[in-house]
């Protein structure tokens, strides 16, 4: 019996879930009709803050701190933020921060700030590394702070949450074309299963068509940062604002395409968290201007 | 690299690609030469020289983009100018001036420039955009024959828009400007009852390029590749409650009337699995099959070795109707070549 050739009407029956499905058709309803992982909602904190950029779309490293803060504090339950890091790591740890390295990468001043909270937590400086590279990385790390830049991707739909350990897999072209679908497996891997305490997307300029390549005519202000504990439930959140943002640019539906099966699949097939949205607790703070969520 | 490293204004991925690169430039120089300077920007001396064996390596997930359009290779630069926005300039050598169209039909949003003084532009056609050069927020692509330009200003400022075009202006002075692919011309200007929209024009080789414009499958079931030409369109079709639906209307040119019949053929079997008892054993006949499937009406038709597919008709007379127009369409830009 030959293998099933998954098309584009397959996506649209819901064949692998209505959020690829609602990719295909422009429909940015994500409620899926998943139940996997319903028990309990998913957390997403948004944080967003409207002078984190200037207009020349510049970082001001201090309101990204209180950002930050604002946004551990709110994602842990702590009273302050250094209780907050202390709750994710420990002294001992080997904290590894795994950003995007290029091509709309994570800012420099996101990493720069994780880095000073971390210190300021007790961690010390060679306890905290690059973390982004192939399997040796996640090895040498007990907890991972994953750093993505949102983007939308023209070969997997989206490429921010779930491809930023596609190194980790040590076989990065095993993950294209149809085997994007198995993104989620390399968060399965004995050496990164279980070590990621904070998924923190970098959202302060995303890009929402034509990524990983830049091009400022889908670069926008957004001003925010995206964290929980589940990736597959923030990927879910991301992939809500890049879809309404299309959907603003052209005033109408435009699709994502190729739709972002990885994201139904890390849901349905690896376990790795909720991609239904409501099954996810968006919880926002600050500056709500085109929340898009 | 002393040059890029002083400026710590680079994007982080300029700069991080750059570096990564050093060890891959090649002193040579580029086949089109850019000027020295632009205004108060200035370039160094010698391009980031990248081909297929390393375009990975510079674009990790855009790469396939290029090499889908028979890249050959790209030179980067960057021009700076003191506190000036840097300006990347990549000139990227495809194998043939259709390789270069199809990647700035890829996106015909922007501003439209007339960079090529010297040569007379195209008169806007119905069918196709006639922009050979697009601007928006900094960055400026142009198809200039075999080359494709994307010039790309960190900061979109009046002074960076300026260079940017000037740029873009001096590359492109005095260069030839080919005609755009040939297969266009098969694409009528009405099918079904519907207008083209020719900003949904594209010309492509490669599945990805196919799934970015319209998710069809992962695998590649319509055997594209390097050798077969594609072009593709969406018609503003009347649907019986007289909206305008958008039907995307795909063209494919495949090298032989054996490899179109396979394409379809497999085509057939994965995406209209159910209908398998009217799937052509061997695929000599022309007849249109149409199915209702989700979101439509969807089907193909092959017609020596080109072959016609239309997605999301809104029923079975409109799809057929619109098949029928392409065709007509074909074979009159198949008698004018044998003129």
């Amino acid at each position: 019996m030959s293998e099933k050739v998954y098309t584009r009407r397959d996506f649209i029956r819901g064949t692998l879930g209505a959020a690829a499905g609602a990719a295909v058709l422009g429909n940015v309803n994500l409620n899926s009709e998943s139940d996997l992982n319903a028990t309990v909602p998913s957390r997403v904190v948004l944080v967003r803050n409207e002078k984190v950029l200037n207009e020349k779309n510049q970082v001001d490293a201090g309101v990204l701190r209180q950002m930050l803060d604002e946004t551990v504090v709110k994602f842990t339950g702590k009273t302050n933020a250094m209780d907050a890091w202390k709750s994710l790591v420990g002294a001992g740890d080997t904290v590894g921060l795994v950003a995007t390295p290029h091509l709309n990468a994570t800012h420099e001043e996101v990493i720069e700030a994780v880095k000073t909270s971390l210190a300021a937590a007790g961690i010390p400086a060679k306890s905290i590394i690059d973390g982004q590279g192939g399997p040796d990385k996640p090895k040498a790390c007990t907890v991972l702070i994953a750093l993505p830049a949102l983007k939308a991707h023209w070969l997997t739909g989206i490429g921010t949450v779930l491809k930023n350990y596609i190194m980790y897999s040590g076989n990065p072209s095993g993950y294209h074309d149809e085997n994007n679908v198995k993104l989620g497996e390399i968060w399965n891997l004995p050496f990164v299963k279980g070590k990621t305490k904070l998924v923190l997307v970098d959202a302060l300029v995303p890009l929402c068509d034509k990524g990983p390549q830049p091009d400022p005519r889908y670069k926008w202000p957004y001003k925010g940062l995206i964290a929980g504990a589940d990736p597959v439930a923030v990927e879910t959140v991301c992939l809500k604002v890049i879809m309404e943002k299309r959907r603003l640019i052209k005033g109408g539906p435009w699709p994502l395409s190729p739709p972002p099966v990885c994201v139904e699949a890390a849901d349905r097939t690896y376990k790795l968290g909720t991609s239904s949205m409501e099954n996810i607790r968006i919880e926002k703070f600050g500056w709500m201007q085109e929340a898009l969520v | 690299m002393r040059e890029l490293a002083r400026s710590a204004r680079l994007p982080v991925f300029v700069f991080a690609i750059l570096i990564v690169f050093q060890a891959h430039s090649r002193t040579e120089e580029p086949s089109m030469i850019p000027p020295s300077s632009v205004f108060e920007w200035t370039r160094p001396d010698t391009a980031s020289r990248v081909d297929s064996t390393t375009i990975f390596e510079y674009m990790d997930g855009a790469g396939e983009l290029y090499l889908g359009y028979r890249f050959d290779h790209l030179d980067a630069f960057v021009y700076m100018a003191g506190n000036r926005p840097d300006i990347l300039l990549e000139i990227y050598r495809m194998r043939t001036p259709d390789d270069a169209f199809g990647l700035l039909s890829q996106d015909w949003g922007g501003e439209p420039m007339v960079l090529n003084d010297g040569v007379p532009s195209e008169q806007t056609e119905r069918t196709v955009p006639s922009s050979r050069a697009l601007y928006g927020a900094g960055l400026l692509r142009v198809w200039c024959g075999e080359w494709y330009l994307r010039i790309l200003a960190n900061e979109e400022t009046p002074e960076s828009r300026t260079a940017v075009i000037e740029l873009g202006r001096r590359l492109v002075r005095g260069r030839p400007e080919p005609p755009r692919p040939d297969l266009l011309g098969t694409l009528p200007e009405t099918a079904g009852g519907g207008k083209i929209d020719p900003r949904s024009v594209r010309f492509f080789r490669s599945r990805h390029v196919l799934n970015s414009v319209y998710f069809v499958s992962y695998k590649n079931i319509l055997h594209l590749n390097p050798s077969v030409e594609a072009v593709t369109a969406s018609y503003g079709v009347p649907s019986v409650s007289g909206e305008s639906r958008r039907c995307p209307v795909f063209i494919l040119q495949y090298p032989s009337g054996d490899t179109a019949v396979n394409a379809l053929a497999e085509f057939h079997a994965a995406y209209f699995p159910e209908n398998t008892v009217n799937a052509p054993r061997r695929m000599t006949d022309d007849a249109l099959r149409l199915y209702p499937v989700e979101g439509g009406w969807a089907g193909y038709r092959l017609h020596g070795r080109i072959g016609i597919l239309v997605f999301e008709s809104p029923g079975l007379d409109a799809g057929t109707c619109i098949v029928q127009d392409i065709l007509h369409s074909i074979q009159t830009w198949e008698e004018n070549h044998h003129e």
